[in-house]
């Protein structure tokens, strides 16, 4: 394998790395070339546009629970607009039925993709600059899951068993690339990719709640 | 007797007569109201489809965005200042948004996580450079030449290049396809799981995939750089645009590198853990790389004899195997 890949692509990491501190050891260390360039990515990858933190913040406040707008209030308006919509009343008694039945389903604990806990996190805790970035990545995907967990009855159900299939083969690719990793310590193109694919869960999360918060 | 009796008749046929009428009366009235309460789709406004046709008048060099778009997409270049959407929609027609914002066009498609979708046909500025991000898309892109940065989940991304000087394109995905055909400058396609499949002229080319496999048919290339880790790697190079560098690299997955007959080339090949099938000979010399199980060097083509071969094609892997063979 190949320890250092040159890329066509790879520019714009290129640039961030060369705006990084210069007393960096990072910089100094040409192993650790293309992790830190990895690293130096973090800040812009974790923050949330601006209106979606707005919406994302107060739903990650344990102590400040967003207030539940009831099912049958964020209905009416749309029935209301609907010329049948006493007719369709009468069909909504069935649709509440379902809907309960859909609610208590998805509000069990299980589910098929579960938010980055307990080992992930403790496998990323120790002190290397790789594992560090890991659990950055970690922490705000935990975070960002929760908010759009929280939020999924506002999702079709076929949304929402695409963005968990994806994110479980995210997850899935991220645990090859660390099987690889065991079987080559410290290639630092194994190590990128793994931040990469961290990244993308973050990305492909963001975009849901950014989703979300437009539809509220 | 008998008069009064067949009156008697006819008032008793008369009586069930309207009996019966006021039953099947009853029952049609009825029926429509069970339907329409035991069939709420009937009811949903995600079910009702409607078709579009709106138009904004765009820069010629601008950014058309298509955002939050569920369903399928058509995207062609023309030569009108002009952004036209036509369609159908899912839903009505206040959940499409199309404006324009200075020198970017949105699209956008409301509560397409709700199951809002769409099937549009986009007519774009050829000049325009694409900006797409969608969680479910089939996307289909032709004579678009300011590039085209898309990010799509899943679904099916198909692109043909519009000629070398093109802007940069860059597909990107989780679970769906990627495919590429025609003239390109810079072409970056990044999938996880997904097949990559590109048959092409390009420039400059970036591919990583995961577990996704990758099947690259190249001509003029001058750099390319291909990555998976599981999935299989089939690179078949036509020819180059001297001096190329190719680099190709899989961790787990086999690396099959097809040759264009003739093609100058200094190859060198390294698997630590896998096998090396030289099919293309040449000039093969055996390399000593510490810790690796098989490694070699080949110079093939009409140049052979030449110092400074057209370009340089590097391949390695760790668990996978190498076949090198010429393209017939």
């Amino acid at each position: 394998m190949s320890k250092e890949p040159t890329s066509t692509s790879e520019t714009p990491q290129s640039t961030k790395i060369r705006g990084a501190a210069a007393d960096d050891p990072l910089d100094k260390d040409p192993q650790l070339a293309l992790l830190a360039e990895a690293v130096s990515e973090l800040p812009a990858s974790v923050q949330p546009e601006r209106d979606l933190w707005q919406e994302v913040v107060p739903r990650l406040r344990p102590r400040q629970r967003p207030v539940h707008r009831p099912r049958w209030r964020r209905g009416l308006p749309r029935l209301s607009r609907h010329p049948g919509w006493r007719q369709a009343l009468a069909a909504g008694f069935g649709l509440v039925a379902g809907s309960a039945l859909t609610y208590f389903s998805m509000s069990g604990p299980e589910s098929a993709v579960s938010p980055p806990m307990g080992a992930e996190l403790r496998l990323a805790s120790s002190g290397s600059p790789m594992e560090r970035a890991e659990m950055q990545f970690l922490r705000a995907k935990e975070e960002l899951w929760i908010a759009v967990f929280e939020q999924r009855q506002q999702m079709s159900p076929e949304a929402w068993e695409m963005v968990e299939q994806n994110l479980q083969i995210l997850d899935s690719a991220v645990a090859d690339l660390r099987t690889a990793l065991l079987d080559d310590p410290g290639n630092p193109a194994l190590e990128r990719r793994i931040l990469t694919h961290q990244r993308r869960s973050l990305e492909l999360l963001r975009e849901v709640a950014s989703g979300l918060s437009d539809s509220v | 007797m008998d008069c009064p009796t067949r009156s008697e008749d006819s008032r008793r046929r008369l009586a069930l007569s309207v009996s019966v009428a006021w039953w099947v009366t009853c029952a049609m009235a009825l029926v429509p109201a069970a339907a329409s309460t035991t069939a709420p789709e009937t009811a949903d406004p995600a079910n009702e489809e409607e078709s579009v046709r709106r138009s904004v008048a765009a820069s010629l060099d601008g950014v058309v965005e298509i955002d939050q778009v569920r369903g399928t997409v058509v995207v062609s270049g023309w030569d009108r200042p002009k952004v036209e959407v036509t369609g159908r929609l899912g839903r009505d027609l206040d959940s499409v948004l199309l404006e324009r914002r200075g020198e970017r066009v949105l699209l956008r498609v409301h509560e397409s996580l709700r199951g809002a979708s769409a099937d549009l046909s986009i007519r774009v500025p050829r000049g325009a450079r694409l900006e797409i991000e969608s969680m479910s898309l089939d996307l289909r892109v032709t004579g678009v030449e300011g590039g085209v940065d898309s990010n799509v989940v899943s679904g099916t991304q198909r692109l043909t290049g519009s000629g070398m000087d093109s802007g940069v394109v860059r597909l990107e995905t989780v679970s769906g396809v990627l495919q590429v055909d025609g003239l390109l400058g810079e072409l970056v396609l990044l999938a996880v799981s997904g097949p990559v499949g590109v048959d092409a002229t390009v420039r400059q080319l970036r591919v990583d995939t995961v577990n996704g496999p990758q099947d690259l048919r190249l001509q003029g290339v001058r750099r390319a750089h291909v990555d998976s880790l599981n999935g299989p790697v089939a690179l078949n190079l036509l020819g180059f645009s001297a001096p190329a560098v190719v680099r190709a690299t899989t961790f787990n997955g086999t690396l099959d590198l097809g040759l264009g007959a003739g093609t100058p080339a200094l190859i060198d090949a390294a698997a630590k853990h896998g096998r090396i099938d030289n099919q293309l000979g040449g000039d093969e010399r055996r390399r000593e790389m510490s810790g690796y199980q098989a490694a070699l060097e080949t110079r093939v083509g009409a140049q052979e004899d030449l110092e400074e071969p057209s370009a340089q094609v590097s391949v390695s892997t760790y668990r996978g195997d190498i076949l090198l063979r010429p393209l017939r």
